[in-house]
Parts: C-alpha cells; sequence; structure tokens
C-alpha cells in the first residue's frame, strides 16, 4: 500500500505551518504511531506520528521550510512498492495546491477581539438599570403621513392627499379621514379640462427593428443644398408675433361666400408679396460675388411630397389676387406630389415661404434656399394672452420668423420687412385691394 | 488560596465508602474457553475494525474531509464489544454518548455508510443530518449518538420501559462516561429503573477523564458503580475495561439479571488514547500515563491470547489486519465519491408523517 | 381562507346539579346529541377515547395515577387503564421526559404531565435536545409521538416561578408543535389529534380555564393542528387572543361594542403551526389588529404575528398591530399588581382604542 504523508493540521482553521524536523530518514523502517516529524503551527510544536508500519520511501519537503496543510511531504510504502507513479501524482497535487492564490484558505486569526466587546455591551447595559428603558421613539418623518390602507383607497379613488388632513397621531391620515372624503367630494383629483382635439399619436413600430435605406437622389440634392445653405450663409432671424385675429375673420367671411376656400397661407402669400414690393432690398439673390434685386415678387412655396420636399413657385405674386394665390399653389401643390411640376416651375423664386401653421407650432426657423436671401417661416395661429388697450386680454397669435442672409439684408431692413408684414396681416383688408 | 487538591479532600473521619477495589476477578483460560474461537475471532475482528475506523476517520480530520467534533474509541475497544456480543438487534437496544462509533460498529451498521455520515454525505447513516456524534438505527436497536452529556440515559431507560411495557424480553444498554454520572439525568434515571424494575443495563466507561478534568476531580467517590448502585437499590459490578474476557464475562451476567428484571450498574475502568476529541491536545495527562496504559493495548491482549492457544496464526493476524484495512478503505472511498445532501434536503424530516 | 365562526355560548346549565360529575371522562348527556363537560372532563375524555382505541398510548406523570391529577386531569384513569398504563413518577422532569423519549423511539405513544409547564424548564434539555430534533437530526429514521400537556400561564395568585407562559418559548423550535385551546371544545379536539399523529405536541391548557363549561358533541370529532376560528365577529378590529386570553378579549369585545367597535376574536388554537392566513383575512376585513397574550412582549406569539402580517397584510393596515401582553416583569403576588401585570380586559379595551384612534 501505498501512503502519501499529507502535512497535518493542528487546529480547524489553521493553513500552514513549519516542518520543523524530520525524525526519521528516507529509507528507514517504521513503526506505526512512531514520531517521524516534528511540526508546528503558530500554537505549538508537537510530534507527527506515523499513521502507518511502513518504509519512508520518499522525502519531499525540506525541513525548516513552511509547508501548507494537505501537502504531500512524504511518501511510505507498506509493502516496498514502486514509488514512480506516487511520486507523479503527488507533485501533480502539490503543485495545484500551491498553486490556489492565498486567499482561498482562511486564514489563522488570532483570537477576535469582537467577542470581548460584545461580552462588555451587555455588562453596560446592566450597570445602568435605567437605562433599560426603550429610547424614546424619534421625531415623526417629516412629510406626508399616511396608512397603508388610507393610501390605497385614496389611490383607487383619486383622491388627492395633499387636500386632506389626517386625523390620526401625528396628522396621519387615516381610512377615516379617507372615508370622509369620499363622502363629502372633497379632494378629488382636478378633472383635466375639456381638451382641444387631440392629435392622434401615430402608432409607433413597438419590434424595435431599424431599417437601413440609402438616400434617394432627391435627397441627395436637399441635402447638400441645405448643408451648404446652413453652413455657408451667414443666418440671422427676426421673429414677430402678428395678432392673427382680423385676419382669420377675413378669411372666415371670404369663405362664407361659396366656392370660395381660401387658406391662411394664401393670406400671408399675398401679404408677404405685397411687403417684398414695399421692402425691395428683401427681395434678393445673391451669386456670392452680386446681389440682384428682383422687380416681381415671385414666391417659392415650400411643399411637402412623400419623397421630401420641394418649392414650386408663385411667379408674380404681387400682382395675383388672394383667389388666385390660393388656386394656383393648390394647383402647384398637386402637381407637386404627382411629380409633375417642370423644373422651370420649381427652379428659381426670389423668396421663399415655410409654413408649419397647421402643426400649431408655436414658432420656427426656416434656411434660406440658396441663391435667395431670405425666407420666412410661418408658424401656427394660438390662444395668448396679448396687450389691447392696457389689458391683458385672449388673442389669437401667428408667430412670423425671417431667416435672412446678412451679407445682402442688414437687420434693420430685415425689420423693416418683418413689421411691414406685420402690418399688412394685422389689417388684411388691404391684402384685397 | 485553597488547592483542589484540599477541596476534594475527603475529612479523616469520613464514613467507610466503597473504595477498597472491587475489581470482577475472572479466569482468563476459562472465559477464553467460554466464549469459543468462533465468537473470540469475531470480537477480535470487529476490535480491529474499531480501531481502524477510528485512526482513518481521525486522519481525515487533518485533510478537512471531516469536519466538527470526532469523538475517538481508541483504547476503550474492549468494553463494548464485550457487551454488545450479546446483544439481539431488534429485540435489545442500546444508547450511548457522542463516543458512539463503536457502538454503531458493532451493531452491525455498514462502515460504508458510518464514514459517509462523517463526511457529511447524503449517504450517510443518517443522511449527512447528524455527523459524528448521532449514529442511530432502528432494525439494529441503536437509539444514538447522543450530544448532550447524559441526555441519553432517560432515553435509554425508556428503552427499557417500552420493553417492560410490550413484554419483548429485550433490554436496554446504556452507556455513559465517568463525566455523565453527577450529572441529574443519572440519578434520575437509576431512581426510576430501580423503581419500576426496568431491564437496564447501565454501563459507566471510566476512562478516567471527562473531557480535561480527572474522574478524580468530577466524582466524590473512586469507585462509581460500587458505590452508587447501593444507593439505589442495584446490584453493581466494576471491572477491567482493557480486557475483553472481564467484558465479555461480566457483560453476560449483567444481561442476564436485566432480562430477568432489575437495572444493574456497571462501572468499566478503561482509557482512551487519544484525546476527549480530535481537536482536544491532551495536555491534563503526561506521555508517561499514556505510554503505560499503550503497553495494555485491549487488542494487542486479545491477539496475544489468540495466538498463544493457537487460534490465530502470526500470518493470520496480518491477513485479518488488511481486510480490515481494505474494508475500511472502501469506506473511506465510498465517503469520498458519495454526494452531499441536495439543498431540497434543507427542511426534510422536521416533522414526521 | 376566513376562520369559521364558532362563538363560545353559554350552556344551557351548569354542572351543579346533584349526581353531576365535576370531573372524569364522562360529561353530562343532554339528549340531543350533546352533552356538558367542562375543560377538564373534555381533557379526560379524550385521553380516555384514545386509550381506549390504542393500547400503546400510556399516562405518566407527578401524581397522575393515584392522586389522579393534581388538577383532577387525569381523574379515573388508573381505575380504568392500571397502573402500566397510568404511572405516577418521583419528582424528575428531566429523567421522565427522557424516559417518555425512548418509550417513543422504541413503540409507545407516551402522554406526559408536568404539573405546570414551569417545571418543564428542567426538562427542557430533553424537550429540545432530544424530542423535538429526533427526527430530523436521524433523518427521519425515528418518530417522537408524544404529547406533553399541563396548565400553561397564570394560576390563581402563584407569583413568579408558577406563572409562565411557554407559547412563544417552544414555539421557537423547529420540530415542536404548540397548541393553547381556550375552550372545552378545542381541547377535546386538539388532544385527540395530537394522540394520533406522531410529532412532539407541546399541549398548553391553562389551570384557570379547568372549570369553563360548554356543550360539546358527543360523537367523535378532532380539531386539526394550524386552523384558527373566530370566536367572535365584528368589523372594527381583530383581536387575536391565546388561550386564557381569549375570554378576556370576548370581555372585552362585549364593553367595546356599546360603544360602537364591534371586534372580531381570531382564536388561533395552535400557535405552531400559526394559521396567519386566517388572522390575514380578518385584518383584511377590519384594518387593524390587536393581539393578547400570557408571554412576556420581547419576543411573544404577538412579536411572530406582527412580522407575518406585516407580510401579509402591509397594505391593509391602518394602524400599526398593537400587542397587549404579560408586563416586562416576573408575576407580582400583591392583587393589585397581578392585575395590571396581566392582560386583562381593561388593557385590551385601551389598545383596540387606540388601534381604533378613538
Amino acid at each position: 500500500m501505498i501512503i502519501e504523508l499529507l502535512f497535518p493540521s493542528q487546529s480547524p482553521t489553521m493553513t500552514e505551518g513549519t516542518l520543523v524536523s524530520w525524525k526519521v530518514n528516507k529509507g528507514d523502517q517504521i513503526k506505526k504511531g512512531q514520531p517521524i516529524a516534528e511540526v508546528q503551527s503558530d500554537k505549538s510544536v508537537s510530534d507527527w506520528e506515523s499513521p502507518e508500519n511502513g518504509l519512508l520511501a520518499e522525502v519531499l519537503f525540506a525541513a525548516g521550510g513552511m509547508a501548507q496543510v494537505n501537502q504531500v511531504v512524504g511518501i511510505m510504502t507498506t509493502k516496498g512498492e514502486d514509488v514512480g507513479p506516487a511520486l507523479a501524482k503527488a507533485k501533480q497535487k502539490n503543485d495545484a495546491l500551491l498553486a490556489k492564490p492565498a486567499g482561498a484558505a482562511p486564514a489563522e486569526k488570532p483570537a477576535a477581539p469582537k467577542p470581548a466587546e460584545t461580552v462588555a455591551a451587555p455588562a453596560a447595559a446592566t450597570a445602568a438599570p435605567v437605562a433599560a428603558k426603550p429610547a424614546a421613539p424619534s421625531a415623526p418623518a417629516k412629510g406626508m403621513r399616511v396608512s397603508p390602507v388610507a393610501s390605497r383607497i385614496a389611490a383607487a379613488n383619486q383622491l388627492d392627499l395633499t387636500r386632506l388632513r389626517g386625523s390620526g397621531p401625528d396628522g396621519r391620515i387615516i381610512k377615516r379621514d379617507i372615508e370622509a372624503a369620499l363622502a363629502n367630494g372633497s379632494a378629488k383629483l382636478q378633472a383635466a379640462p375639456a381638451k382641444a382635439e387631440k392629435p392622434k399619436l401615430k402608432p409607433f413600430r413597438a419590434d424595435g427593428v431599424a431599417t437601413t435605406t440609402a438616400l434617394t437622389p432627391m435627397r441627395k440634392v436637399i441635402g447638400a443644398r441645405l448643408l451648404q445653405s446652413k453652413q455657408q450663409i451667414p443666418h440671422f432671424y427676426i421673429t414677430e408675433a402678428i395678432d392673427a385675429g382680423a385676419l382669420e375673420a377675413l378669411r372666415q367671411q371670404l369663405n362664407s361666400i361659396e366656392g370660395v376656400k381660401i387658406s391662411v397661407n394664401d393670406l400671408v402669400v399675398k401679404a408677404c408679396a405685397l411687403a417684398l414690393r414695399m421692402v425691395p432690398k428683401v427681395n434678393a439673390t445673391f451669386d456670392g460675388t452680386a446681389i440682384t434685386l428682383h422687380d416681381t415678387a415671385d414666391i417659392s412655396i415650400a411643399v411637402d411630397i412623400p419623397d421630401g420636399l420641394i418649392t414650386p413657385i408663385v411667379f408674380k405674386a404681387h400682382t395675383l389676387s388672394v383667389r388666385q394665390i390660393s388656386d394656383r399653389i393648390r394647383e402647384l401643390a398637386k402637381k407637386a406630389r404627382e411629380n409633375k411640376l417642370a423644373p422651370a416651375e420649381f427652379q428659381g423664386g426670389s423668396f421663399t415661404i415655410s409654413n408649419l401653421g397647421m402643426f400649431g407650432i408655436e414658432q420656427f426657423d426656416a434656411i434660406i434656399n440658396p441663391p435667395q436671401a431670405a425666407i420666412i417661416a410661418i408658424a401656427g395661429i394660438r390662444d395668448e394672452a396679448v396687450v389691447r388697450g392696457g389689458a391683458v386680454v385672449p388673442g389669437r397669435v401667428m408667430r412670423v420668423t425671417l431667416s435672412a442672409d446678412h451679407r445682402v439684408i442688414d437687420g434693420a431692413v430685415g425689420a423693416e420687412f418683418v413689421r411691414t408684414l406685420r402690418e399688412l396681416l394685422e389689417s388684411p383688408a388691404v391684402l384685397l385691394l | 488560596m485553597v488547592t483542589t487538591s484540599e477541596l476534594t479532600q475527603k475529612p479523616s473521619s469520613a464514613g467507610t465508602t466503597a473504595d477498597s477495589s472491587p475489581l470482577y476477578r475472572i479466569d482468563q483460560d476459562q472465559v477464553r474457553e467460554e466464549i469459543g474461537t468462533e465468537r473470540l475471532l469475531k470480537m477480535y475482528r470487529q476490535m480491529l475494525l474499531i480501531r481502524r475506523f477510528e485512526e482513518q476517520a481521525e486522519q481525515q480530520t487533518k485533510t478537512r474531509k471531516i469536519a466538527g467534533f470526532l469523538h475517538l474509541y481508541i483504547g476503550q475497544e474492549a468494553v463494548a464489544t464485550g457487551f454488545l456480543e450479546h446483544l439481539s438487534p431488534g429485540r435489545d437496544s442500546a444508547v450511548t454518548s457522542y463516543r458512539c462509533h463503536a457502538q454503531a460498529l458493532l451493531l452491525g451498521i455498514d462502515p460504508k455508510e458510518l464514514m459517509a455520515e462523517l463526511y457529511g454525505k447524503v449517504t450517510g447513516n443518517v443522511k449527512g443530518k447528524g455527523g459524528s456524534m448521532h449514529f442511530f438505527s432502528k432494525e439494529k436497536g441503536l437509539l444514538g449518538g447522543h450530544g448532550i452529556v447524559g441526555g441519553q440515559i432517560p432515553v435509554g431507560t425508556g428503552a427499557g420501559f417500552s420493553a417492560k411495557y410490550l413484554g419483548s424480553g429485550g433490554a436496554s444498554v446504556v452507556f455513559m462516561g465517568d463525566g455523565a454520572t453527577p450529572q441529574g439525568t443519572f440519578h434520575e434515571s437509576l431512581n426510576m429503573a430501580s423503581l419500576w424494575n426496568l431491564p437496564v443495563v447501565y454501563v459507566i466507561e471510566n476512562n478516567q477523564y471527562g473531557m480535561g478534568t480527572a474522574c478524580a476531580r468530577a466524582v466524590s467517590v473512586e469507585n462509581i458503580a460500587a458505590a452508587k448502585a447501593p444507593g439505589y437499590g442495584m446490584q453493581a459490578f466494576t471491572f477491567d475495561g482493557l480486557d475483553l474476557f472481564a467484558s465479555w464475562k461480566v457483560a453476560q451476567q449483567a444481561l442476564a439479571i436485566a432480562r430477568a428484571g432489575r437495572p444493574v450498574l456497571i462501572e468499566a475502568k478503561t482509557y482512551r488514547y487519544r484525546g476527549h476529541s480530535a481537536s482536544d491536545a491532551a495536555l491534563y495527562r503526561t506521555k508517561e500515563e499514556l505510554e503505560h496504559y499503550k503497553t495494555l493495548d485491549p487488542i494487542d491482549r486479545v491477539q496475544k491470547a489468540l495466538i498463544d492457544c493457537g487460534w490465530l496464526s502470526a500470518k493470520g493476524a496480518e491477513e485479518l489486519y488488511e481486510q480490515v484495512a481494505e474494508q475500511v478503505q472502501e469506506a473511506l472511498t465510498f465517503s469520498d465519491e458519495s454526494a452531499l445532501p441536495p439543498l431540497s434536503d434543507l427542511q426534510t424530516h422536521v416533522f414526521a408523517d | 381562507m376566513p376562520a369559521v365562526l364558532t362563538p363560545l355560548l353559554p350552556p344551557r346549565r351548569q354542572l351543579l346539579a346533584p349526581g353531576d360529575p365535576i370531573n372524569g371522562h364522562k360529561g353530562v348527556d343532554l339528549g340531543d346529541g350533546m352533552q356538558l363537560v367542562s375543560m377538564r372532563m373534555a381533557i379526560c375524555q379524550a385521553l380516555f377515547e384514545e386509550m381506549t382505541a390504542n393500547d400503546k398510548i400510556f399516562v405518566m406523570g407527578e401524581e397522575v395515577a393515584e392522586y389522579n391529577g393534581a388538577y383532577k386531569v387525569t381523574k379515573g384513569l388508573l381505575d380504568i387503564f392500571g397502573a402500566k398504563r397510568v404511572v405516577d413518577t418521583p419528582i424528575t422532569e428531566s429523567g421522565f421526559t427522557g424516559i417518555a423519549v425512548g418509550a417513543a423511539m422504541t413503540g409507545l405513544r407516551p402522554v406526559i404531565e408536568y404539573m405546570s409547564w414551569n417545571f418543564s424548564m428542567v426538562a427542557f434539555d430533553q424537550i429540545i435536545s432530544n424530542a423535538s430534533k429526533m427526527s430530523y437530526m436521524t433523518g427521519g429514521m425515528f418518530s417522537i409521538p408524544l404529547v406533553m400537556r399541563g396548565p400553561n400561564g397564570a394560576g390563581p395568585r402563584v407569583s413568579s416561578q408558577h406563572s409562565h407562559a411557554v407559547e412563544a418559548l417552544y414555539s421557537h423550535f423547529p420540530g415542536l408543535i404548540v397548541v393553547s385551546p381556550s375552550t372545552p371544545y378545542d381541547a377535546k379536539g386538539l388532544m385527540k389529534t395530537a394522540l394520533r399523529q406522531n410529532n412532539p405536541v407541546c399541549f398548553l391548557e391553562n389551570e384557570l380555564l379547568y372549570n369553563l363549561q360548554q356543550e360539546i358533541p358527543i360523537g367523535e370529532y378532532t380539531v386539526p393542528f394550524g386552523v384558527a376560528d373566530l370566536k367572535r365577529q365584528g368589523k372594527d378590529c381583530t383581536i387575536v387572543a391565546i388561550n386564557r386570553c381569549v375570554i378576556w378579549a370576548l370581555e372585552a369585545a362585549e364593553a367595546l361594542a356599546k360603544e360602537g367597535i364591534e371586534c372580531e376574536v381570531v382564536d388561533p388554537r395552535s400557535i405552531k403551526p400559526l394559521d396567519i392566513g386566517a388572522i390575514s383575512d380578518s385584518v383584511r376585513k377590519t384594518n387593524r389588529c390587536v393581539v393578547v397574550e400570557e408571554c412576556y412582549q420581547t419576543g411573544g406569539v404577538g412579536a411572530e404575528i406582527c412580522a407575518q402580517l406585516m407580510q401579509t397584510c402591509f397594505d391593509d393596515l391602518d394602524a400599526p398591530v398593537e400587542r397587549v401582553t404579560t408586563t416586562e416583569n416576573p408575576m407580582p403576588y400583591a392583587e393589585n399588581l397581578e392585575n395590571e401585570t396581566l392582560p386583562k380586559p381593561h388593557r385590551i379595551i385601551a389598545a383596540v382604542k387606540k388601534a381604533c384612534y378613538r
């Protein structure tokens, strides 16, 4: 029988110790119980007795060294067997054992000081019998106090807890407070005000799959032009809030005539056309070196089409009546959606109008279409407080924002244009002249 | 300052105590003949098995495969072996303290399941739920394996109560250490066993130390059974616990008395070669004392008797030793290869069905 | 599941007529399938019926046989079953508890009596280290069909060493079943269940309830472990009461009803296993709970119920759970001091009002 001599543990927590000295030599015959070595833990030195009768065939560890518990330090045989394979196995075992990081085995700890501490604590407590009284509860937490069931019932009935006074201790809101509130209908959360027609939320794709598509030629072109515009034209912006009450009233009046369908935009186009004639410096194009002031108000109208955006032109808008403008735009928009616009119909123009009013937008800035020098952004007409006659009254307000190329148009010019436009739109009867 | 010896010194006018040695004397050859070859060889092998099992278990505490308490029976083999040879498992029962490995092996429980229990494996004697101190067997009549000193004494007395109640003719053997005899349960049990004529044999294994305290510093008389049995109206036997033949002979008589309806109190003067438990450095006794008792090794004595009378050859002895070594090795391998209990066992058997 | 309502109705008459038994196992046949018994008679009847059915059951304890029981609970059993099955012991709680464990491991079904549960402390090691653990420690090899019974809680002015209530102490250890009935019906039913099953049971009676009388069925019935019942229905506050405290809780409930507070009294009957389901159902209805017990407050049964209700009924509580317990001092002898130490009706009323914010 082959016997591995495993370095013994002297205590439940020991992980290593010193093999102080061998008391036998390789090749000695050993009796069971005979001391074969002196081993030391940090507590004591003691004899290590042989577990068997046999021959000490191999000594694998030198005296004086620090061995790990269960390290193979020697090999015995009972019948003189060949120890070759056993040696190899022992080496393998030892390598594995010694490869373990030091932290793997629990370190032998000196008697922990902690027990002494815990023993001391009760002694202190019993020393002062007065201390046996439980400490007074700490001050109540700040904020509202509600019992769990009161909280639950309130939530289920949409009661506003902040409007309730609790009758429990420390102002705790309790079940009977909730019951009382339910009985007399107080503390209900405000019902939401009658809403304007809610924009329908478009259904969204919940599956989270992304799709990638290459740009169409049109998008490429649009993109390149807009990029160029934004990067190279020094835009500045002037916003004006228009009191659109009269404008809306006029439109309504016009539309009450049979066969007439005028949009706010149609009126705006006319107004812009007139304003461009009154402030001609805005009706300009710039090729990078020279400014061209245009005689006619050729207004590009931004139209949304399936694949992007296109700007068909209402030529000589200042000469057209509002009705004519309206028809023309309708016609152009139809063509645009059917992809039937001729290049001459959308290339050119001296000024662009971009209108997001149908989305109820408060205000936005548009990007100039080069070689034009300006573009105007028309936002939605909304209920707002306005000052009239020194008093704040509800009004209908539409914001317009001019984006202008500062190389061509100065601030004062831009401001004049916007002010003119406002005057026209706020006294809109002039548009019918 | 009062010294311990002064504290325990008897006043010179103390009344007579049963301190003069009451050791039961036997004729070695006669008893050997009575036991016979077969039984003696069987008991010898049993003692070898106990010794080897305990030594290997001790080894495994150093490799950490066995953890917690481990109380070894090395040196005391003659006592339990002699007594339990007279028991019929199933009809009779035995109970002991935490030093229970020998009783379990002697009653025929497989060493594989006992070692597996020491390893805390699910194949263990009590499915890994008990450990070294809690060996049991319902069919072989081992009622534990108990951790509380003296806690087993009334339990074993209860087994005697059942035997009488059910009229089974069985007897109950209750093992305890010298350190248990001061415990209240010892006195309560002996009183009731005597009062109610219960078939119980109480065996005090006096290995001279209750953990670290020498018997003389814990018990007020030297010969415990001899002094206390009369106090309960019971008969006492005191014998050399390192002598298997004396153990066997005394047991024979004690069990006859018990089966006839009277409890008996026995004291075996024995010795343990290891500390109280595996973690005891045994600094309370001298090396010389230990060496002296090793010369009285009960197994060596039996071997000598077997060889001297020709019932066993030296070669036969070696073969038996090898056999036992292999049997224990098998138990070690089995335990190594067995699985730990599954986590789903954590709360099984808290209650019986 | 909500508990069943089983109110403690006053019997149609008391055991006062000449010839009425005051103890023993025979009740007074009332003619309609019901019998009139006292608590001690109900327990005795359970013992008698089960011992007749199973000859492995035996009774052991101090004064149980020739004296007929210190409180006469085992009256007459010696004459019927003989000294082999009704055994007087010397004063050796630890010893005879251990003997009972050994007997239970070897085929018998012992019923041991502690003259009062205060004396069980002497046997604590045998109960905890042996009885409670044997099934688990032996991997299910051995079971302990053992019933330990006796009066628990305060007696009549018997002072500090004789007044402990031990529900909390024993229910702490896994492996023990702890029951604490408040009525003769519950006591008989639970004792029969205890005697038919195979685990150690701490059967906690009460000296001051032994004379409580109730009409119970003559026919066979049992009360299962782990099932509570309602002793009173109400919507405003749940009172969980244990053992004698049920009587005090009902008294308090009567007084509170006059002030418009209707209490629901839940009697767990088993402390371990505890019917937290029934208690929770009641608390969900009333939103408040008061636990009344004779154990001390620290680590008492109320502490366990509070912790469990936090888990089951957190969102249903309108007020913190109140506990009315024996106060944190050993039981004094003087009458007025004892009155303030015990969880008596006036303290229960105050606790209910506090929980109701009144």
